[in-house]
């Protein structure tokens, strides 16, 4: 019994100090979390509807401008190849990897594809889409820099 | 595009329509009193079971919006006041709140620190309601599934099943809840979405909350519950939209619910449990191993038909997404479970154990999970202590399960062991840890509780003349 006693005791000890730990972990927590908050609140709120939707590449350093350019060349369901010229980037990929990447997020609903002869739009960064080898209609360039797109000839 | 706030908050409604309606059908509430009692489940539990049901149409293309959850509302809705209006009022074997608890100032500090972690809650909703899209896996995966799902109403154009679009192991859950969040806001918008991930966060603590205070003393539900809420990874996870908080509240909940199902010795709680692990298996692969480590001890502790059929109904609910991986040749490409039963492919992989360990468990005791782990242990001990032998092997055996599941995952992965525990260590082991530490309360109040009865028990005895 004096060891059931003795159990209960220590058992009822230790509940108490995981109540304290329990209390301090959270008091402890809570301020720096509230203000992580309202400093992410102050950060963002003051972006556009436009700025948020770009944030994603904006973030990444990637010119969200013409992914919007070739955004406007797209329709649903446009099975599309993006051939980017090799560079280094700062995120830990490769630009074209990030270009493509940050493409099949922001060009949906049209579809990316792995080669040109798959595509029904060919898009491209750097490059002339007339090298890839496949046949094409009318290229168009984006007036901000060396992007271009042209629809696949069947 | 900027989506409607009201109509995301109307979808949210309608989940918590429908959990409503399912406490009764499920059987988790079996009179009026217990219903009353434990609509604390009903958001979370109406959220897991449409996420899962949406999930799975979605894999037939078919998607679900305000009007189809309007209607599964009613459905379910209907269904169960057939069955309230058949429930008894008398009350039912559900634990009296205040029969746990030690005494007003108890109840006024867990009150109190339950409600601030709601008022933190709410502070991340109004945070999160302009945070754009920033994390990378957050856009590059998660949102761009949901997106896909919300465009096309369905898997469709190969983005689910073909390489450019990969990783395609991970199911759709999490997609799916934000694609019908989506269809919700009639738009596209990558920043209010994230309200319903603080959304999520209050189905959370509301659950928890409910599921502990059964059993366990205001204070220590409440501290537990702030603790958890406030720890500086759980809210800052939650908001890159990246599926592994979600999946770490939707495991400790079940986690939660199957060590009550011991505790009680009843199996009222197991319908919820098998819910909230069944969505967990449909949030992220690992949701399997959470899952598995839980519900493998549990059968053999309880050995009933029950809990037999609790993990029956999990493999139940992975089952159309499991079809669907093999129907597509749909493989993991950093690791394939298969590897973990290969004695030669481990050892030759064995090198990479020590760092495994080591980077896991550096995860385990980050700053970023406050005292959690801490608070975990001490109500370990404090079971242990109390001789709470079953509630205490239960916790110990899902823990170790889940540690050495994570480590295993790391050691047969394919990815260099440093990349891999740098990219995914400090968010693979949200799971572990949130659900540790969700149990905790269970375990000190158990401790507690025994301490309660045996002191209870003494004068009883000695006026009745027996051996003290």
């Amino acid at each position: 019994m004096a060891d059931a006693r003795w159990s209960s005791a220590a058992g009822a000890a230790a509940a108490l100090a995981a109540l304290v730990v329990a209390l301090a972990s959270g008091l402890k927590d809570l301020p720096g979390t509230w203000d992580w908050l309202s400093g992410q609140r102050s950060q963002f709120e003051h972006l556009s509807a436009r700025e948020r939707a770009e944030e994603p590449g904006t973030a990444q350093l990637l010119p969200v401008d013409a992914f919007d350019f070739f955004r406007s060349k797209l329709r649903e369901g446009d099975r599309y190849y993006l051939g980017v010229k090799r560079g280094g980037f700062a995120a830990g990929v490769d630009r074209a990897t990030a270009g493509r990447i940050f493409g099949r997020f922001y060009l949906l609903p049209a579809v990316q594809v792995d080669a040109p002869e798959k595509a029904d739009v060919v898009l491209t960064v750097g490059i002339d889409p007339r090298s890839l080898g496949v046949a094409l209609g009318a290229v168009e360039k984006y007036g901000g820099g060396n992007y271009f797109v042209a629809r696949a000839r069947r | 595009m900027t989506g409607s706030l009201a109509g995301l908050l109307l979808a949210n409604v309608l989940y918590l329509v429908i959990g409503i309606a399912l406490l009764p059908l499920l059987r988790i509430a079996r009179t009026r009193a217990e219903l009353a009692s434990r609509l604390g489940l009903a958001y979370i539990l109406g959220l897991a079971a449409t996420g899962s049901l949406t999930a799975d149409l979605a894999l037939t293309g078919i998607p679900v919006g305000l009007l189809e959850l309007v209607i599964l509302a009613l459905l379910v809705g209907v269904a169960a006041w057939r069955r309230v209006r058949r429930l008894a009022a008398t009350p039912g074997n559900t634990l009296s709140l205040d029969s746990n608890d030690v005494g007003p100032a108890s109840r006024v500090v867990g009150v109190a620190c339950f409600l601030a972690a709601l008022v933190l809650l709410a502070h991340a909703a109004h945070a999160f309601a302009v945070r754009p899209l920033l994390e990378w896996d957050g856009w590059a995966i998660w949102a761009m599934k949901a997106r896909a799902l919300y465009d096309f109403g369905g898997v469709a154009h190969g983005v689910f099943t073909t390489q450019p679009y990969g990783p395609l192991q991970h199911p759709l859950l999490l997609p799916a809840l934000e694609a019908t969040g989506f269809r919700s806001m009639g738009a596209f918008d990558g920043t209010l979405v994230h309200v319903q991930l603080a959304l999520l966060g209050f189905g959370f603590a509301a659950g928890l909350w409910t599921l502990l205070r059964e059993r366990v003393p205001a204070a220590l539900a409440g501290a537990s519950i702030l603790a958890i809420v406030a720890a500086d990874s759980t809210l800052r996870q939650l908001a890159a939209n990246l599926a592994d908080i979600p999946l770490a509240f939707l495991v400790a909940l079940g986690v939660v619910a199957l060590a009550r199902a011991l505790l009680d010795e009843n199996a009222g709680l197991l319908p919820f449990a098998a819910v909230m692990l069944g969505a967990a298996t449909l949030t992220k692969p690992e949701g399997l191993l959470f899952a598995a480590a839980a519900l493998v001890p549990f059968v053999l502790i309880a050995r009933s038909r029950a809990s037999l059929l609790t993990a029956v109904a999990v493999v139940l609910i992975l089952l159309p997404w499991r079809i669907y991986t093999a129907v597509h040749g749909l493989k993991n490409p950093e690791y394939s479970l298969g590897d973990a039963l290969n004695p030669s492919y481990l050892a030759d992989r064995s090198e990479r154990v020590r760092p495994a360990f080591e980077g896991v468990w550096h995860q385990v005791w980050s700053s970023g999970w406050s005292w959690l782990v801490p608070l975990a242990l001490v109500a370990f001990a404090a079971a242990l202590l109390a001789r709470c032998w079953r509630l205490a092997g239960f916790a110990a055996a899902w823990a170790l399960l889940s540690f050495g599941g994570i480590l295993l995952v790391f050691w047969i992965s394919v990815v260099p062991v440093e990349l891999t525990l740098k990219w995914a260590a400090y968010r693979t082991v949200a799971s572990l840890v949130i659900g540790a530490a969700a149990l905790a309360p269970l375990l000190a109040g158990e401790a507690w509780r025994h301490s309660a009865l045996t002191v209870r028990v003494r004068p009883i005895r000695a006026s009745e003349g027996g051996n003290p």
